[in-house]
């Protein structure tokens, strides 16, 4: 379904009072801020039950909405604090990080090879690799890759330096090739 | 120092791009919407009754119509004659039921205006029982 820029609907509420505009942001909006909240809560539930907050919340301090950034990188920052709230025993994304030098990989042969994997296979190599990452670290790998935010946004919503981002992306992106490339060895020589 | 490379070079972003998402429950908005008291005005069912006042007065003008044709005789069937013979109500009743039956036409329109009548009630009936439920 095509959507109207948010801005459309912000206007549609805050100069019309036509509060079922709201609506249209929800619709556009919900599959994201779910999904955020799912990485942090792991329970559908307490996703739920966290993104529909953030909706609530939003929408009471719409009037508060400056635009000077985007209303989706407001949301999810929303989304983000109510869920670590949520889960408030768990400290996510904690401590900063050394900028130490890291070494980049010699490759991406790992990431190609599962690529050519059927479906199915993929997806269990993937989430088998996704699983040996920490918490915030699959948290950063799905906010960049999966949902498609840059490195700016997702310092918006975590109040990480982008420099911190980018390094925590790259440790977990190599960590998840490394994974990859010992997985489809060790499947490698079953079969052989 | 940035090691990422350019995300839509990345073959990571390619593998995880075919990842779906996960879909929140389907009375998403509903939910949020109640939550905030906007959820939509559920539309005023308005219910048009199946036949109109001026169609029940042309099928009650129809069936006394009808009635009184059976009651006078004015048919001209010898069943009706008959009517007269017999005094007490029972009879009556009887009389006018076979001459009815006795005229198919007229039996005819009877039946069909006790299948409207039934009609109209069953209608009725669910209309209140909606209007209860709501």
């Amino acid at each position: 379904m095509a959507y109207k820029e948010d801005s459309y609907y912000i206007d549609r509420i805050l100069k019309y009072s036509d509060n079922m505009a709201f609506a249209g942001l929800v619709n556009k909006h919900k599959t994201m801020a779910y999904n955020i909240a799912l990485r942090i809560t792991r329970s559908r539930e307490d996703a739920e039950e966290v993104a529909q907050d953030a909706f609530v919340k939003i929408y009471q301090a719409l009037n508060q909405f400056k635009g000077d950034s985007k209303f989706s990188t407001w949301l999810f920052k929303v989304v983000y604090n109510l869920a670590l709230t949520k889960i408030r025993r768990k400290s996510l994304i904690s401590g900063s990080i050394d900028e130490a030098h890291f070494v980049e990989p010699s490759n991406d042969s790992a990431f190609e090879t599962v690529g050519r994997i059927k479906d199915k296979e993929r997806k269990k190599y993937l989430d088998t690799a996704i699983n040996t990452l920490d918490e915030s670290d699959q948290l950063l790998i799905g906010l960049y890759y999966m949902d498609d935010l840059s490195v700016d946004e997702i310092a918006e919503i975590t109040e990480l330096s982008p420099s911190n981002i980018k390094v925590k992306l790259f440790r977990s992106r190599k960590k998840l090739h490394d994974e990859l490339q010992k997985n489809l060895k060790g499947e490698l020589q079953s079969i052989l | 120092m940035n090691y990422l490379p350019e995300k839509n070079k990345d073959p990571l972003k390619k593998l995880l791009r075919n990842e779906k998402l996960e879909q929140p429950s389907l009375n998403f908005t509903t939910n949020v919407l109640d939550k905030l008291g906007i959820a939509p005005p559920t539309p005023s069912v308005k219910y048009e009754p199946v036949i109109s006042k001026k169609g029940w007065f042309l099928i009650s003008a129809v069936v006394i119509s009808i009635l009184w044709m059976a009651l006078t005789g004015s048919s001209g069937s010898t069943v009706l004659s008959k009517s007269t013979v017999v005094d007490d109500a029972l009879g009556k009743t009887t009389s006018i039921f076979l001459s009815l039956t006795d005229n198919s036409f007229v039996f005819m329109i009877c039946m069909l205006s006790i299948a409207v009548f039934m009609l109209v009630s069953a209608e009725s009936l669910y209309r209140q029982s909606r209007l209860k439920t709501t």
